[in-house]
């Protein structure tokens, strides 16, 4: 009998020692209050406002939009306006901030801390784009190419394959830390889209490559950092700044600080329509975005990674969590002829 | 000035005819073995001041005036050996001593004396504890023994990582025979490479190093190697639960040339093999063929031949490899698939010493040596498959290779005028390649014909070294040891130059009670690139480069040792360490992600790393009794650890991972007679400092985001976690007692010896990680899951000495 619970208690203490649930002290006072929005001269001031969820906190609704939250906003620190609630989280003014003043955020809930977020718009910084020269292709997508469709309705179509090149010029301001992102982009349509199927033009994001060493990325990109596409999905490497559909890398002003700058460029895009015009943007982006986004990047790269540490996303909310940042904005159209 | 000079050497010569003084000199050895003994007492009865130690060759040195002497030595677990005699000149006298294996007897004047020692945080650990210790699968561990000390945390539960003083794993200088060891780990850290049957001496310094040491920041760990019995043959058989090993010594030429040889392999693969086929032969679902294991092993060789009193030649050789494996084989018609994936890591170490006796105060050695430590991965595919009459086939290869390569040569000399000064200088060059790690990949078939390799291209650096220490005795009380090292490094284009000052003093304040207080720096100037908690392989050694300097640490340490009886030693020291340069991976980084795109190249691991500083401070106690029937210690420390490092959190000050604030150790061994031995070893330890999220919140996607949206509503939020400051959690507190019984008898060959032991007897859970899960038996609620791997685990091992 003494054996037999002595094997049992063996037993026992060997298939319990594997894992067990441990007490942790979360303070539900610690609650903040997150807000989000990404503003643009011109246009009205759009926020999302939520509030965060205690680790161990019940999450059957995953984000919690506060919908009853006093959002004051503040002009040179004078209150101007409160803003409007339109739905799930989102709140708006009536203000069309100018760009020359600084704003601040407001954010008060029940039972949870005030929060507040402060807004400084950048000065766009104007460019010119010169010494365009393009040249077409004819091509024919060929859809079983690129899907698998045994079935499909969809017939191979014809469509113009442009590359354009023309020269980037703008004067760098000579300030420190200036962060840019640039896209060309054209309403055309993207033939992978169902919207193209459906008749829909919709906006496709040319590739774009900055032919100049001094363009360096930010090294901040996701793990295809240095390894991008072209439109034929052959894997080219390059230590220039190339965007594409989905993927800005952010140009840091390191090596072209102050410059008077006339930058080679090559956009090449797809085209059915060789009259619809292409834009080309550079948003000026602030430090404390660039910032969020650089920990955005290292939290997504360690999370679920048992070997790294985990990396806190960077908040520029006092008392709270999130991002509040506004861009400065210049575009530029060209027409070909 | 020439008449000044010419006053100076006759005053000196003068002096030197007044005193007449002659000088004693040999090597103090195993009377049974021939095994020379390290650090030894030599002394003169008559004249206690005349003493001194023997070095780690041996070798002593004792010049003192014309005299009638009763040369004594002593050393633990040997009885006392003394003669006396005229000194009327140069006399060499090696000193044979006969081991004491009386059970119980104590031998006072035998012990290694502490508080006369200037040498202060060093601790000599004897085989004999490490050997009776109760231990985990029966596998006897030199570095689980040195996780017991004071001041030396260990790492992750049931590895062999050692952290010293608040420093990392890598800022551990671990000598065998000399030889620095990259790699200390077998099995992902759990078990060591060093094989304790092949060890006849282990020593930590955890600060006040003496000058002759350098290269790391937080402690020299130097393990000598048997040199093999020159007069019988002898040899150990031990067979335990996953490995066995077996040690053979003796002479080939008697008294003249002698070999030591030891080797040890684990049996896991052997074990599983039969359930692998069974699990292939009614598995059905494509796994028809798996086959996976995992294997160490590990030689041990040296080799010594005496050439004459004053010539000694020692080859010595480590060979250690460990070997994770799968094969998936699928045949079905005329197709095949089949995958193979290789993990092989391991260390090559060779040392060839030549021990010289220059004059009878004047001891050399010279040494050339080997390290290498290398991993390799390798990963296997091949498909054949038939479309109608046609056949295909695509096979596609990829291995990953990385390393460290050393090269070394090192004179050292012991220069004892009198007993009032003994003088070490000496000069080193090491040649290191380092290997950041290369990728190969083949494909062929059916796809594009590639056959490339990329990856970084290797790195080369020169290290050279020069130092002297002089341990000078400053009347009855005070002894000092000063002196200061002087290292170059060289990696690229870039140099590095360290002077680094060191100095220890011990001032008696009685015969049994000492005070001591040191001061060193320390320079590395290899960085050790990891990120993981267990020692994985794919840990990189790289060099200090011009965007990465040297650590650098300074020590300061003070402390006192009491002799309460003549065998029990009371040790409390303070300490405060500064360091600099320390290396992290920059956040969100880690050794997969720097792998990944074939990015592990050239320089880029250098941006994948933050420079930052850390500083630790805190105090140790040891009560230590080496001898007697009962022995063992109890080692208290409590400590502080920090890091910061401008670009990680922020530039917050976290808590080190291993910052334990208190740390307790119990090793106790009973010896009841010469058949039956018990040994218990109980832990404590602050829980590590993890990261854990405290809040979750709705975030944006980025940048891609916010352009293709510019305009229009969106709403495409994420969850993401907020963890606070890192390293912001506590997991609870770690304990554990092992205990241990050893059976012993005489057989008509040899002693057979039956261990069992018990890990962790009361079974306690002890966190290995924790993460936040849901509970799918409480509402799916989440929950803090704590895993723990190692729950009470008994073994038995059965060795046989002969």
């Amino acid at each position: 009998m003494k054996k037999s619970i002595l094997i049992l208690t063996s037993i026992i203490l060997v298939a319990t020692s594997c894992q067990k649930t441990l007490d942790i002290d979360i303070n539900d006072a610690d609650k903040k209050i997150v807000i989000n929005g990404i503003l643009y001269p011109d246009s009205i001031i759009k926020v999302n406002i939520s509030r965060s969820l205690g680790v161990l906190e019940e999450d059957s609704l995953e984000f919690q939009f506060l919908n009853k939250a006093t959002a004051k906003l503040y002009e040179n620190d004078n209150y101007i306006e409160t803003l409007v609630f339109d739905s799930m989280g989102f709140y708006h003014s009536t203000t069309i901030p100018n760009a020359s003043k600084s704003y601040k955020l407001e954010v008060e809930s029940e039972g949870i801390e005030k929060a507040v977020g402060r807004i400084d718009f950048i000065e766009p910084v104007p460019f010119t784009i010169s010494d365009v020269e393009y040249s077409v292709k004819d091509s024919i997508i060929k859809i079983t190419d690129y899907f698998d469709w045994e079935d499909t309705d969809y017939q191979d179509t014809a469509f113009q394959y442009v590359t354009i090149n023309c020269k980037f010029n703008f004067n760098e301001p000579e300030n420190d830390d200036n962060y840019y992102v640039i896209e060309a982009y054209s309403f055309t349509c993207d033939f992978t889209s169902s919207s193209y199927y459906n008749g829909n033009n919709n906006t496709e994001i040319s590739y774009f490559k900055i032919k100049d060493n001094k363009m360096k990325r930010l090294n901040m990109s996701l793990p295809e950092i240095g390894i991008t596409y072209d439109v034929h999905n052959n894997y080219i490497k390059t230590e220039n700044s190339v965007s594409w559909s989905g993927h800005y890398p952010v140009l840091k002003d390191d090596f072209f600080n102050g410059e008077s700058l006339n930058i080679d460029c090559e956009i090449s895009f797809m085209t059915f329509d060789l009259q619809q015009p292409i834009y080309i943007k550079m948003y000026s982006v602030p430090k404390n975005f660039v910032n969020y986004l650089e920990s955005l990047n290292k939290y997504w790269q360690a999370n679920g990674n048992p070997f790294a540490q985990p990396v806190n996303v960077f908040s520029n909310i006092e008392n709270g969590f999130g991002i509040l940042a506004a861009f400065g904005l210049h575009q530029q159209v060209i027409t070909l002829n | 000035m020439k008449k000044t000079f010419f006053i100076a050497i006759a005053i000196f010569l003068g002096f030197s005819a007044f005193s007449q003084k002659y000088t004693i000199s040999g090597y103090v050895e195993d009377a049974e073995t021939g095994e020379r003994l390290i650090s030894a007492n030599v002394f003169d009865a008559n004249m206690l001041k005349n003493a001194t130690v023997t070095n780690v060759y041996g070798f002593y040195s004792l010049t003192i005036p014309k005299t009638k002497i009763l040369l004594t030595s002593s050393f633990v677990g040997y009885s006392v050996l003394q003669t006396e005699f005229e000194l009327t000149k140069d006399t060499i006298i090696n000193l044979k001593l006969e081991p004491n294996t009386k059970i119980g007897t104590v031998v006072v004047s035998g012990k290694r004396n502490n508080v006369e020692n200037p040498q202060m945080s060093t601790i000599d650990i004897p085989l004999n504890t490490i050997k009776n210790m109760p231990v985990l699968l029966g596998e006897v561990d030199i570095m689980k023994t040195i996780q017991l000390l004071p001041g030396v945390q260990s790492g992750t539960e049931g590895t062999s990582g050692i952290y010293v003083r608040g420093g990392g794993p890598d800022q551990n200088l671990i000598l065998l025979d000399g030889v620095p060891v990259y790699n200390v780990n077998h099995l992902f850290g759990f078990f060591s490479v060093f094989n304790a049957d092949a060890v006849s001496n282990v020593t930590l310094i955890k600060g006040g190093f003496p000058a002759r040491y350098g290269g790391r920041l937080s402690s020299v760990i130097d393990i000598r190697m048997k040199e093999g019995n020159m007069q019988k043959f002898s040899g150990n058989i031990s067979i335990g639960l996953i490995s066995s090993k077996i040690m053979l010594e003796g002479p080939i030429v008697k008294g003249k040339t002698s070999f030591a040889v030891s080797a040890r392999r684990t049996y896991l693969d052997a074990l599983i093999a039969p359930g692998m086929a069974l699990y292939s032969k009614f598995n059905k679902n494509g796994f028809e063929n798996f086959m996976a294991g995992y294997y160490f092993y590990d030689i041990n060789a040296k080799i010594n031949h005496k050439f004459s009193d004053k010539d000694r030649l020692y080859l010595s050789v480590y060979g250690g490899n460990d070997k994770a494996y799968t094969n998936i084989k699928e045949e079905w018609d005329d197709n095949l698939f089949q995958t193979k994936f290789n993990l092989n890591w391991g260390n090559v170490i060779t040392a060839l010493r030549w021990n010289h006796v220059l004059t009878p105060k004047l001891f050399m050695n010279t040494m050339a040596t080997y390290s290498r430590f290398n991993f390799l991965t390798e990963m296997e595919y091949s498909d054949v498959w038939h479309e109608g009459d046609k056949k295909y086939e695509d096979n596609f290869k990829m291995g990953y290779s990385s390393g460290i390569y050393d090269i070394g040569t090192k004179v050292d000399f012991d220069y004892i005028p009198n007993p009032n000064h003994k003088i070490k200088f000496g000069a080193g060059g090491t040649f290191h390649t380092f290997r950041p790690g290369v990728t190969a990949m083949s494909m062929s078939g059916t796809y594009d014909n590639i056959d490339t390799t990329y990856g970084s291209s290797d790195l080369y650096a020169r290290e050279y070294a020069v130092y002297i220490e002089d341990e000078i005795r400053l009347g009855s009380r005070l002894k000092i040891n000063v002196g200061g090292n002087l290292s170059f490094f060289n990696v690229r284009d870039t140099t590095y130059y360290s002077p680094e000052p060191r100095i220890s003093a011990r001032f008696l304040i009685t015969k049994n009670w000492s005070f001591k207080a040191a001061y060193s720096e320390m320079q590395q100037n290899l960085h050790f690139l990891t990120s993981s908690t267990i020692g994985l392989p794919t840990d990189l050694w790289l060099p200090a480069t011009d965007l990465l300097p040297p650590q650098h640490s300074t020590q300061y340490a003070a402390g006192t040792v009491i002799r309460i009886t003549p065998q029990i030693d009371l040790s409390i020291e303070g300490f405060y360490k500064e360091m600099t340069n320390l290396i992290e991976y920059k956040e969100g980084e880690s050794m997969f992600a720097s792998m990944e795109g074939g990015e592990a190249t050239g320089e880029v691991w250098e941006q994948k790393v933050e420079q930052g500083d850390g500083l630790a401070y805190g105090g140790e106690i040891l009560l230590k009794k080496d001898i007697g029937k009962l022995n063992g210690w109890i080692g208290y420390t409590l400590s502080w650890t920090n890091r910061t490092f401008e670009n990680i959190a922020f530039g917050e000050t976290f808590s080190y991972r291993y910052d334990r604030r208190h740390d307790i150790s119990i090793v106790m061994m009973y010896k009841f007679n010469d058949r039956i031995d018990v040994g218990a070893t109980w832990v404590y330890g602050t829980g590590n400092a993890v990261t854990l999220a405290q809040q979750r919140y709705a975030s944006n996607s980025g940048v891609d985001q916010y352009i293709e949206y510019y305009g229009e509503e969106w709403n495409e939020l994420q969850t993401v976690e907020y963890y606070g400051k890192r390293n912001n959690y506590r997991l609870p507190a770690y304990h554990r007692l092992d205990l241990g019984i050893n059976f012993t008898k005489q057989r008509k060959r040899g002693v057979g010896t039956w261990s069992f032991s018990v890990y962790n007897a009361y079974n306690h859970q002890n966190p290995f990680f924790v993460q936040f899960e849901r509970n799918w038996r409480a509402d799916n609620k989440r929950e803090l899951i704590q895993y723990s791997i190692f729950p009470i685990i008994p073994s038995v091992s059965y060795s046989f000495k002969f």
